[in-house]
């Protein structure tokens, strides 16, 4: 009986299996105060600081290959760049899926946050509660802006986002309506616009969540609500003009009217990266349509920043939210909602801090569409006027190596081009100015729609 | 002898309990990893002329403004 017992005990002591299962190693931290979660939101601000990874806003080095993909730079002149994306479908292949993965995990952190810090009212975890919902909104109108279709004339597309709102890392969802997606993030935002988190150690203070509402607005086609929010941001960030608008584009801090901008601190690998990423860049010419829609070149201090002789770029990338931006959200929506004298009056103010002794253009003035233009209907749908024409040339000019060029080609029409290499013409179709979703999400969530186009895929 | 073959049981049940939970704690999720892929883009096509002559005025076109 003795020996029967002796066998039983260690049997018992097995009993305890289920609970030893569920304990987390002791090599990783759990956060539960303020100060933990804060730490981590400390991580997600210094990769937007350093510039390493442009997922909640963009990096230096996603600009180049999202430059790369569109026609600001001509890959039909090919003068040995081996990196660079020829087209959007390198550049789709290139990291788009594992950038949507990327977001995600930071969407994840967010709500790890917010979940952590619901019952804490401390300022501390008021500050990063802030924090994460602008961050959790804008990594989801990212995802918005990249993995759906464009709105077109007021007009949503079927399919939206999966939205995530709590921590769940076994969580299977599907995607919400279009919709429904869109009210998602702009409660986010607003909610954490509603907080008032205005320490500027933690980057998204009101001017920055404001920016980015601008833009959510903007790409949904609520223009009333973008020109309101772009409008108060202009007015508080006037535009520059000369040295001043200069130092924007070659000072790492963020100076003279720039919102928010990633990279202003630096590190020895982030420098080289750079470097390498101007040495590809200038082995891809200039486009010359961008080119030719200098209208006075010589007095544009835009001309001279872009480029050299040789028409290499020579200006370098922007990953960021600055005012100009904004002037030309302000014009654009004039012009959708009616009002084309405010819209020619916004760009002739742009033009105005760029062009030495510019002289305001009249209606009248206005010169006929270009035949040259790729964009041929703007994002209602309707074929460009003299007007719609300018306020698009003049944002394709002013935020050329800021990574808008292959959005504004989304919002208006998605036109159609091909590019020559190696003998074959590789064409941007429609369907690739909206991304696949990655393969493994696919597979992994049951009922998980992909978007239209995206049939073939080559397993790894 | 009757007791020692009921302990026995009991101890046997205990152990094939445990050993269960163990597993089921291990096999929650299916052993099929999702695999990862590149989407295949549309194939391209040869340069049409008219393509051809677009490139070639382009290259020129450079070439002349920047020198070769």
């Amino acid at each position: 009986m003795k020996k029967i017992l002796i066998f039983m005990l260690p049997l018992l002591g097995l009993t305890a299996c289920n609970d030893f299962l569920n304990l987390r190693p002791n090599d990783k931290i759990v956060p539960e105060s303020a100060e933990d979660y804060s730490t981590l939101l400390n991580n997600m601000l210094n990769e937007i600081e350093y510039g390493k990874v442009p997922y909640i806003l963009d990096d230096f080095s996603n600009i180049v290959t999202n430059e790369a993909s569109v026609d600001d730079l001509d890959a039909n002149i090919y003068l040995g760049q081996t990196n660079l994306p020829i087209y959007i479908g390198t550049y789709i292949n290139a990291n788009r899926t594992s950038y949507y993965k990327s977001v995600y995990a930071r969407i994840m952190n967010c709500n790890m946050m917010l979940e952590g810090l619901a019952d804490d009212d401390s300022e501390l975890a008021k500050k990063v509660k802030a924090v994460a919902l602008a961050i959790r909104g804008v990594c989801h109108y990212n995802v918005l802006q990249q993995f759906c279709d464009p709105v077109v004339n007021g007009a949503y597309p079927s399919m939206g986002i999966v939205c995530v709102d709590h921590f769940d890392i076994e969580a299977k969802l599907p995607r919400s309506s279009y919709e429904a997606s869109v009210r998602f993030i702009e409660n986010d935002l607003k909610t954490a616009l509603g907080m008032n988190m205005t320490d500027t150690r933690y980057m998204f203070t009101p001017d920055v969540i404001n920016a980015f509402m601008a833009r959510f607005y903007f790409w949904t086609q609520q223009w009333d609500k973008a020109l309101a929010k772009a409008e108060a941001i202009v007015a508080r960030y006037p535009l520059l003009e000369g040295d001043a608008y200069k130092a924007m584009f070659t000072s790492r801090k963020p100076v003279g009217n720039v919102i928010v901008k990633s990279g202003v601190n630096t590190l020895s690998s982030t420098e080289w990266d750079e470097g390498n990423s101007m040495q590809q860049l200038q082995k891809r010419p200039v486009n010359k349509t961008l080119i030719d829609l200098f209208d006075q070149p010589d007095k544009d201090i835009r001309y001279g920043m872009m480029m050299n002789a040789k028409r290499e770029v020579q200006k370098k990338p922007f990953a960021g939210i600055r005012s100009a931006e904004m002037a030309l959200i302000v014009a654009e929506c004039y012009y959708h909602t009616g009002e084309e004298g405010r819209a020619l009056s916004a760009i002739n103010d742009l033009r105005r801090h760029r062009i030495t002794g510019y002289v305001d253009l009249q209606m009248d003035d206005l010169p006929p569409v270009s035949n040259a233009n790729i964009i041929k209907v703007d994002a209602k749908g309707n074929a460009l006027t003299p007007l719609i024409a300018m306020i698009l040339n003049e944002r394709r000019k002013e935020l050329v190596m800021e990574g808008d060029r292959l959005f504004e080609r989304k919002r208006n029409g998605r036109p159609e081009t091909w590019v020559a290499y190696n003998g074959f013409a590789y064409t941007n179709q429609k369907f690739m100015y909206t991304f696949p979703l990655p393969y493994s999400d696919i597979q992994r969530v049951p009922g998980l729609a992909q978007n239209p186009g995206y049939d073939n895929v080559r397993e790894y | 002898m009757k007791t020692k073959k009921i302990i026995m049981i009991c101890a046997a049940l205990l152990f094939a309990g445990t050993m269960l939970v163990a597993c089921e704690k291990e096999n929650k999720e299916p052993d099929i990893s999702p695999v990862d892929g590149e989407y295949l883009m549309p194939d391209p096509v040869l340069l049409t002329p008219d393509q051809t002559e677009i490139v070639r005025q382009s290259v020129e076109e450079y070439y002349e403004a920047v020198g070769s």
